[in-house]
């Protein structure tokens, strides 16, 4: 079995009566880096604030670096934690808030306080509420990486920021994962980010976690394929193969979204008569739609434009 | 470059990464004795999952096409192995298949077709001589 430095069990938790997460249970192996997706709502941060002991569960427990982070000091100062909203005193400087944190936490690190405050010209001199929010979310990524964290816990950490900036948090991310081994947990909606920066996916929906898996299992195992059919044609697909996530149909062009082993797939549909499959690129965020739609997230929305049927004919799978 | 990856298409990035070094092999771009990136630079560089280039170097080791040194880095190998003759044609036979449904598309012929990859492989070959 793996050591895992994440270690999630069957957390439940509701607010007022209404379920925010519904037995979720998830690992996540050392060094590794794992992407939490899902609709606003979801529950993306109320299980990262379980995670960070700011919220209590109802039901079921969660294991940091191996050990139960309620109880343990020595876990919660090797962990970084990033939000969208930062938490700092506003009242203090900057460099106060340094000063601050190095007192805090043992293996606090000057020289990469210094580094990294020098690179993103964080104004040391200036209180905390007088930053900008992008600035806000600097100073937070410093202090979580000054104190040689083991594990960080990003909550959509560059939500509304500029496309420089998330590439410079990204490339810091990606450096302190290939140079400290660093594990990381983190919530976002950028999916092309996560395409780039994720071993492992989580998704909920609804409290739920929907599926868990690596990335590149992920991307091996769902398929959108396109192939020239009739209306015989297109039932005796839907007959053969079950798990097809959604379907659409242009005239005779019909394009299905299905998990599964490709080689096999393929195999049943030139069984079933010459109709030309041939694989189409899948982005993650086409995948994505295709999982959600499946679990029922309902897209109909009030567009100006009315759909016509026969363009876009969505055959139930 | 050999790492410009397209994280959005089907093919996982370690693949595409794989397949990169092997294309500017081919190409001449890197030769052998060549150095390229280590992990930790290829990653904060590129912004990808380290342990998706670890993956991507991994392969190209067992593949015999670079070669990595503690402490000095990852070089293009000396000798190049030939891949299995069978795997290489049957590659090259699928990516053929895709320039007959581009050209029946376009009203290329056959005739046309064959030409073509004669006019193709000559240039490629002048530019290889080249090198």
């Amino acid at each position: 079995m793996l050591d895992l430095a994440i270690n999630i069990n069957d957390i439940s938790k509701s607010f007022d009566g209404l379920t925010a997460l519904d037995h979720i249970t998830m690992q996540v192996p050392y060094g590794c880096v794992c992407g939490l997706v899902g609709p606003n709502g979801a529950g993306k941060s109320t299980l990262i604030k379980i995670c960070m002991d700011i919220l209590r569960p109802d039901h079921g427990e969660v294991e940091l670096l191996g050990e139960n982070p309620r109880w343990k000091n020595r876990v919660r100062e090797r962990v970084g934690y990033v939000s969208d909203i930062p938490g700092m005193y506003p009242n203090f400087k900057c460099e106060e808030m340094f000063q601050l944190g190095s007192k805090l936490y043992p293996h606090w690190d000057s020289e990469r306080c210094r580094d990294l405050s020098s690179a993103f010209e964080i104004p040391a001199t200036r209180s905390v509420h007088a930053l900008s929010r992008g600035m806000k979310v600097r100073m937070a990524l410093v202090m979580a990486l000054a104190i040689r964290p083991r594990l960080l816990l990003l909550d959509e950490p560059t939500a509304g920021l500029d496309p420089l900036f998330r590439r410079e948090f990204l490339q810091v991310v990606m450096d302190e994962v290939a140079g400290n081994g660093t594990t990381v947990f983190y919530s976002t909606h950028n999916l092309a980010d996560l395409e780039r920066a994720a071993d492992y996916v989580g998704c909920l929906n609804n409290g739920r976690l929907l599926f868990h898996h690596p990335l590149d299992e992920m991307k091996g195992s769902l398929h959108r394929v396109q192939m020239m059919v009739d209306d015989e044609q297109v039932l005796m697909i839907q007959n053969r193969l079950p798990d097809i996530l959604d379907a659409q149909r242009n005239g005779r062009l019909y394009s299905i979204t299905i998990e599964g082993n490709w080689p096999e797939i393929e195999a049943v549909l030139n069984n079933l008569g010459s109709f030309y499959p041939e694989k189409v690129n899948l982005s993650l965020e086409e995948a994505f739609v295709s999982l959600m739609r499946k679990d029922g997230y309902n897209f109909k929305l009030p567009l100006h434009s009315e759909r016509n049927d026969e363009c876009f004919k969505e055959v139930a799978p | 470059m050999w790492f410009d990856i397209d994280p959005s298409l089907s093919m996982p990035i370690y693949q595409q990464l794989v397949h990169g070094v092997k294309e500017a092999v081919a190409r001449g771009v890197l030769v052998a004795g060549d150095r390229i990136p280590t992990v930790r630079e290829l990653a904060s560089h590129i912004m990808i999952n380290p342990n998706t280039i670890a993956k991507a170097y991994q392969r190209l080791e067992q593949e015999g096409i670079i070669v990595t040194m503690r402490s000095r880095g990852s070089f293009i190998a000396e000798n190049l192995p030939a891949s299995s003759r069978e795997e290489g044609r049957q590659a090259i036979a699928g990516l053929l298949d895709k320039v007959m449904i581009e050209a029946f598309h376009r009203g290329v012929d056959a005739e046309e077709i064959k030409s073509l990859v004669q006019e193709r492989l000559k240039k490629w070959e002048q530019e290889r001589g080249s090198r």
